[in-house]
């Protein structure tokens, strides 16, 4: 018997908790419940009882823990997404006058209403299902259709490195194969504490761990899987200390006629449902559910560590050869379901909304080890299962194909119309062991409502002193974390080539190292449609100012894509978010609005649609010792993919050859604001911290002035720009020869990677360039303002360059040179920068050579 | 539908069959994958098909050693059906995982096919995977039959782990393994710079246009008796449209054709005169 002062928090004793003690219960027991969620659990499972005796069926303490295993699952911030689906009133502070706002539901009110307006004919499915569907391409008599999906996988990655990225990158391709896609190819995205994190704020796993296994993780499961990481990039920040992110995407090729056949025909009653795969152990038991909290110390680290799952990709490999190359091309699986956060909770009972019911049968669920509870089964994170749903006269010939190959796959329940969710011990017996409405489970979470607002401070500014010559300011740029080359960590050990589909990989030129901000990918030999996969981040700008920061992400995100040949009428983008603590702070809940907001005005601005994409929330780490929060930025992982229609007319981003001229295109502006130049200065003695980050200054200065841009006038010289680029097919017909665009690190490095990625050299001339008055030399190298980038144009194209573009801000600022130095002019014809570029390529490539 | 027929083993880990189908199709083979698991089952035999192509991978997760356990099964399982199919004087190409197989299953030594293995693959001199463009320097005095006809310096992509060549005894100071391959013409491409020349012995990987640090940078070579049977870490296969080159953006602009292609051409060549 329980003392009175620590209540009875057994399975058993549930119905009779109450008050402050249920939520004492749903914490003791994992279950992530927000508060007053518990009570109304409990008085459903009360309303129940009846039904069960009528059934027979004794309510015990098994099946008061499965019961609410799987109402846990199916509510927690991970499934449900309860903030971001929120009711949010918003009262924003940062304006002029105070502006009041209420989201019925932040998601669906902000880009979900903007792509559904967008209406794009193009789109084949958008926020549904695994992975949203654009068409690409007709070939050999067949439609394609082209999914994504992006992933993060933030908890799993702080307690477990390897564990942690090795099955983002295997869940995030079990995305788009869940829409009957054959994926081809994969990003991947980790924002991780800096490698200069001095040792005193590491109070969770060293730094250099985090960089190394990390790393290893992607490296591991994408190249056993023979998915090519076509694209890899990392943000560094020492905000992310504690709290490292790691984001991954995912591309398929989907037979369309076979998609839409399966959505319009749908699933019926009767149909079975086959779980494929690794065998279920207690490995990632309450992943999902752990990932809705946030982090501290003090937790039980048995709990934490368990909640991490083990990857084996060789499974994974092994069975979806299989499942696409025979069950997707023979058409024979009616439906596809993933399992992911939340196991086989989530899976069935999400496929149950198809038919409105399904029965499960816990018995034949084969186990890694003996002993495992029903609870454990079903809420169990194993990897490596991927579930099909086909018709019962198929099941024997799909199982065969499989077994052939020695690989598990065994029907574990059947599709219903009774609107319940039931878990029967056998397909024999019957015995119930849990029955549960389908309604309730998916619509009886009451709205999250939440009060959020924003404010923008003001920040402290460095003091620039800079000398005439800016040559060493450059070279510290290019060597900074954020602009430093990742070869060496993540391009050269991750295979980024394999099945032959890359066209344009993320590194060119005579040295194999000019790097490129988009990939291109032909995932149909023979077909000349290609797929522009850009991945695009920025850890600073949203610190001063969350809307304005998302605002430069998406339109870089964007910019990267064009210049490589995207083309923005057939471009989608996903919003991937990763935030710190929203449940509890009403100012990082507003940062998070503010965000979507952002996000949605752009969309709008852009005239393009996001249709996928995932969120993150409560990524703080509580100092055990003080109690202290640490945040993160606010950061958006913003992919964007288009179709190419001739990847033969893509464009690299080294000079190519002496004498073409250097174009710079839009305008540069005095906007410092979170950009590397700020973050290379020391900002140590300032002591002011924003909330939750009191380590922000430690990585520099972020300042005021972020860049923000008209999304119009953009778009529109974005359409232009992307028709130019990719005019012509071989080297004399293409009017623009090589193209980058001006990102992390502003001008000066945009240039000096052309020049190195070619081994040539150039001479600009900055004071030419299309820039606001009075700006500084400084300012144009390093101001990190949006819409630009710098293009390379053989002189005899000059004038069909300048005819084409003329109404937007060019100018022609150089030339392509043969000896290898680049050499630029500022005001008043004063030499800003002369250095070898093969030393300002070297400064670029070394900070992380050896990790 | 061409009169040759291509198996490209599949089985648990083998991951490059997209790009394998595509360079035997160019070329005009029919094709199949043939799974491992069928081929031990006796639902399948190789000597249904003239040409094998044992792409790359990881086969069954090169957790034992890169290639070990199917090289053991083909060794143990499929050595009646490899000696025939080799015997009729079909032809078998080993690309990367698959030259690994090859390799531990004893198909390539300097000595019989199917004998003990007396060169293996190890862990690069980089320490780790990396896909990286190498250049090969076609060596061979024309056993091989697959490289007939190479005379310049082919660029394809290496993507391994483990591709660093070594023969037996040679960090012992015994030579004899490796003088026996150069003596047999087994040798078939080396690696090299860009411009063809000879690299140094040692070098920083970094800098080396040879990551693996193979003995004599040797990238691939052929059986002793027929030269039929062709194993090599670097992917041809990876090298058959122009535009798969890293660099057909270059001023140059794209090849006429990849530089893999002449291989399966030569395969396609041999088929139609000898089988």
């Amino acid at each position: 018997m329980s003392r009175k002062s620590e209540p009875d928090l057994s399975f058993t004793n549930f119905f009779d908790l109450d008050g402050p003690d249920l939520e004492k219960f749903s914490a003791a027991h994992g279950l992530s419940f927000l508060p007053g969620e518990t009570k109304l659990v409990q008085e459903y499972l009360r309303g129940q009882m009846g039904h069960y005796r009528q059934a027979g069926t004794t309510v015990d303490a098994d099946l008061i823990e499965l019961s609410l295993e799987v109402n846990g699952q199916s509510w927690c911030e991970h499934s449900a997404h309860g903030t971001i689906n929120g009711r949010i009133h918003l009262t924003d502070y940062s304006g002029s006058t105070v502006r009041e706002h209420t989201y019925e539901s932040m998601l669906k009110d902000t880009i979900m209403a903007a792509t559904k307006k967008l209406n794009k004919p193009w789109v084949v499915m958008a926020f549904a299902d695994d992975a949203g569907i654009i068409e690409f391409a007709k070939h050999g008599g067949r439609e394609y259709g082209w999914s994504g999906k992006c992933e993060s996988h933030n908890y799993p990655s702080g307690e477990g490195p390897f564990g942690g990225s090795n099955t983002c990158t295997g869940g995030v391709i079990r995305d788009p194969e869940a829409t009957l896609s054959d994926v081809r190819a994969n990003t991947f995205i980790p924002v991780l504490p800096d490698p200069d994190t001095p040792a005193e704020m590491v109070q969770r796993k060293p730094t250099m761990v985090y960089l190394l296994e990390i790393n290893r993780g992607n490296q591991d499961y994408g190249n056993k899987m023979g998915v090519p990481t076509v694209m890899a990039a990392t943000q560094y920040s020492k905000a992310n200390a504690n709290n490292p992110l790691v984001f991954g995407g995912s591309f398929g090729l989907v037979d369309l006629e076979y998609y839409r056949k399966t959505q319009e025909e749908g699933l019926d009653p009767g149909d079975v449902f086959i779980l494929i795969g690794g065998r279920t152990g207690r490995d990632g038991i309450h992943g999902a559910t752990l990932s809705s909290v946030g982090r501290k110390a003090s937790e039980d680290r048995a709990q934490a560590v368990a909640g991490v799952q083990i990857g084996n990709p060789l499974e994974q490999q092994s069975w979806s050869y299989d499942l696409v190359e025979r069950i997707f091309k023979e058409r024979k699986a009616k439906y596809c379901q993933d399992f992911g956060g939340g196991g086989l909770s989530s899976s069935a009972f999400e496929t149950a909304k198809r038919t409105g019911g399904i029965e499960i049968y816990i018995d034949n669920v084969r186990t890694k080890e003996g002993g495992m509870t029903n609870s454990e089964k079903v809420i169990s994170e194993s990897q490596e299962r991927q579930a099909i749903v086909v018709a019962p006269d198929d099941v024997a010939y799909v199982l065969d194909v499989f077994s052939r190959h020695k690989i598990e796959a065994y029907p574990i329940g059947r599709m219903t119309d009774s609107g319940r969710a039931v878990v029967y011990n056998n397909e024999k017996d019957k015995k119930v062991l849990m029955d549960m409405d389908l309604d309730y489970l998916h619509g009886g979470k009451p709205k999250v409502e939440r009060e959020a607002t924003f404010h923008v401070k003001e920040l402290p500014e460095p003091k620039i002193e800079v000398a005439d010559d800016l040559t060493g300011q450059l070279t510290e740029v290019l060597g900074s974390f954020n602009v430093c080359s990742n070869e060496e960590t993540q391009i050269r050990p991750f295979d980024h080539q394999v099945q032959g589909g890359t066209i344009l990989p993320q590194l060119t030129g005579p040295g194999y190292d000019g790097p490129n901000d988009a990939v291109v990918y032909r995932p149909i030999p023979g077909c000349d449609k290609g797929w522009v996969i850009s991945v695009y981040t920025d850890a600073r700008k949203t610190l001063k100012h969350a809307g304005h920061g998302v605002s430069a992400i998406f339109d870089t995100a964007i910019r990267n894509n064009i210049v490589h040949g995207g083309n923005l009428d057939r471009m989608t983008i996903f919003d991937n978010w990763a935030m710190a603590n929203c449940k509890g702070d009403p100012e990082e809940l507003g940062r998070l609005a503010v965000s979507l907001q952002a996000f949605t005005d752009r969309m709008y601005e852009y005239d393009i649609p996001c249709d996928v994409g995932k969120d993150s929330m409560n990524n703080h780490w509580e100092d055990p010792n003080t109690g202290e929060l640490y945040y993160i930025a606010p950061t958006l992982i913003a992919h964007t993919r288009s179709v190419i229609d001739d990847v033969g007319t893509c464009v690299s981003s080294f000079a190519k050859r002496p004498g073409n001229l250097v174009y710079a295109v839009g305008k540069t502006k005095p906007e410092m604001g979170g950009s590397q130049f700020y973050w290379i200065q020391d900002g140590s003695g300032e002591t002011e911290p924003l909330a939750g980050w009191k380590y922000y200054h430690i990585d520099g200065y972020v300042g005021n002035g972020v860049p923000t841009i008209d999304g119009k006038r953009a778009g529109q010289m974005y359409r232009k720009l992307s028709k130019v680029i990719t005019t012509g097919r071989l080297p004399k017909e293409k009017i623009v020869r090589a193209a980058k665009s001006v990102n992390h690190g502003g001008l000066g490095a945009a240039a000096a990677l052309m020049a190195y990625g070619g081994r040539l050299g150039m001479e600009l001339d900055i004071s030419k360039l299309p820039a606001e008055e009075g700006m500084k030399d400084w300012q144009k190298m390093f101001s990190e303002s949006l819409g630009r980038a710098l293009l390379t144009v053989p002189e005899s194209m000059s004038s069909r360059f300048e005819g084409e573009m003329g109404d937007y801000d060019i100018a022609r600022i150089g030339t392509v040179t043969d000896s290898p130095y680049l050499t630029i002019y500022g005001n008043g014809g004063r030499k800003v920068v002369n250095s070898d570029i093969n030393v300002l390529g070297e400064a670029w490539k070394a900070p992380l050579r050896g990790y | 539908m061409g009169k040759y027929r291509c198996a490209i083993l599949a089985g648990p880990g083998a991951n490059c069959y997209r790009e394998s189908r595509h360079a035997v199709a160019t070329v005009g083979f029919d094709h199949k994958d043939v799974h491992i698991y069928d081929l031990l089952g006796g639902r399948d035999d190789i000597n249904n098909y003239d040409f094998l192509f044992m792409q790359g991978g990881f086969g069954f997760g090169d957790y034992v050693r890169a290639g070990g356990i199917e090289g053991a099964l083909i060794r143990r399982k499929l050595a009646d059906q490899f000696r025939k199919f080799h015997g009729d004087g079909k032809i078998i190409l080993a690309v990367c995982n698959g030259f690994q197989k090859a390799v531990q299953a004893g198909l390539l030594t300097s000595d019989d096919f199917l004998g003990e293995s007396d060169i293996t693959l190890y862990y690069n001199d980089c320490g780790d995977f990396r896909d990286y463009p190498v250049h090969l320097k076609h060596v061979n005095n024309g056993k091989c039959i697959f490289t007939r006809g190479i005379e310049d310096v082919r660029t394809f992509p290496m993507r391994n782990g483990q591709g660093k060549l070594i023969t037996k005894g040679y960090y012992q100071g015994d030579r004899t393994i490796v003088k026996k391959l150069f003596a047999n013409d087994q040798v078939v491409f080396t690696y090299t710079d860009p411009d063809g020349r000879v690299l140094e012995p040692y070098g920083d990987y970094r800098r080396s246009w040879d990551p693996t640090g193979s003995v004599l940078h040797i990238a691939g070579i052929c059986d002793k008796e027929k030269g039929t049977v062709l194993g090599l870490m670097p992917h041809p296969e990876a090298r058959i449209d122009p535009l798969t080159d890293e660099n057909w953006t270059s001023e140059r602009g794209p090849k006429s054709e990849g530089d893999g292609l002449i291989i399966f051409a030569n395969a396609m060549d041999y088929c139609k005169s000898e089988l």
